[in-house]
């Protein structure tokens, strides 16, 4: 069965044919939902808000032109629509950069380890929700929806640099929770 | 002894640094047991994050999501209808007002345009337009006028309280 394209979707749409929409629904439902839980670090609201990411990307679908991949003008919409809910509940989430290292002394009662994921990807996805709002989210975009840092750039917003120093702050502030806190033993 | 530090090694498993600059960093690694077990578990870690799975959404996600696309949809056409509708029994007593209106305006100018002879003219070129008027607006036909505005406004009505009840049944099946 052929896999239709992201941009073949997209023109049935706007044709009409509203149920292709559920294809595309399927292809980034999981993927954009970690981005979400990495900012609202809440199941119920992430779904929520990926639902109304949906919806917002559906009634934007006749402005989208195809200029960038869909992928990259979804997660800026999503990632925009989860900053917005954040702020507007004023919740006091930790969202700088200078944050990090208090999530580094993560502790046995964090519960990490205690649970039936024994293998160091599974780990680290609970880990990764773990660190803060921003870490989070450039981990999600790199790692699991695969994407540049050129094309972080653009869904955040924030320069290259910036990309690249929270990727590689992220990584290191990983490398200190397994590895310091010996979880690596149980893990690899 | 300095050691290097996470960033260069991150640097290094990224392909970011320059090929002198990875010499020096493989000279390193083979000397400084440190920096190994660093740049081990750095490369550990980085395997591990490739293999990370997106965390699931609930089974029912798109069903739920499509049901809710659907309502929404259908809730913005039942919506431009009853505009549409509205509009339309709003406009039809005002064009028959405007009529009126016009009427009067150009009963009240021919009277008037009568008492200069060269408006007379005008008054003889337009009177099939008002003798047109005359003939609608007479206290006979008015009411059939009314008559007639009030079966359209019924009609309107009519379609309207169909679409609701159409819509109503549509949303009671996706329900």
């Amino acid at each position: 069965m052929k896999i239709l394209s992201d941009i073949e979707i997209i023109e049935s749409v706007k044709k009409g044919n509203q149920s292709d929409y559920a294809l595309l629904v399927d292809r980034y439902k999981d993927k954009a939902f970690s981005l979400v839980k990495s900012i609202v670090r809440n199941d119920m609201e992430a779904e929520e808000i990926l639902q109304d990411c949906f919806l917002k990307a559906y009634n934007s679908l006749k402005k989208f032109k195809g200029e960038s991949k869909f992928s990259t003008w979804f997660y800026r919409i999503v990632y925009n629509t989860s900053l917005t809910r954040v702020s507007n509940k004023k919740r006091n989430i930790e969202f700088g950069m200078s944050s990090i290292d208090d999530f580094i002394n993560l502790t046995a009662e964090d519960n990490i380890i205690k649970n039936d994921q024994n293998e160091l990807s599974k780990t680290l996805t609970v880990i990764v929700g773990k660190l803060p709002g921003n870490y989070s989210t450039v981990i999600s975009l790199f790692y699991l929806e695969e994407m540049s840092c050129e094309e972080i750039c653009k869904v955040m917003d924030i320069s290259l640099n910036n990309v690249k120093v929270m990727l590689h702050r992220a990584r290191t502030a990983l490398r200190k929770i397994v590895f310091e806190n010996n979880y690596a033993e149980e893990l690899l | 002894m300095k050691y290097l530090t996470d960033e260069m090694l991150n640097k290094y498993i990224d392909n970011e640094l320059s090929a002198e600059e990875n010499e020096i960093i493989i000279k390193i690694l083979k000397n400084s047991t440190v920096d190994k077990t660093k740049f081990t578990e750095l490369k550990k870690i980085n395997e591990g994050l490739k293999k990370i799975t997106p965390l699931k959404t609930s089974l029912n996600f798109t069903s739920d999501f499509m049901k809710r696309l659907r309502l929404i949809t259908i809730r913005n056409k039942k919506q431009k209808r009853f505009i549409i509708f509205i509009s339309s029994i709003l406009v039809v007593p005002i064009i028959a007002l405007s009529g009126i209106a016009l009427y009067e305006v150009i009963k009240k100018s021919i009277v008037s345009a009568k008492e200069i002879p060269i408006i007379k003219d005008f008054s003889f070129n337009t009177s099939f337009i008002t003798k047109g008027f005359e003939n609608v607006f007479t206290p006979d036909k008015i009411s059939f006028l009314g008559i007639s505005l009030s079966l359209v406004i019924f009609i309107l009505l009519f379609f309207l309280i169909e679409e609701i009840r159409k819509t109503k049944h549509r949303l009671s099946k996706i329900r």
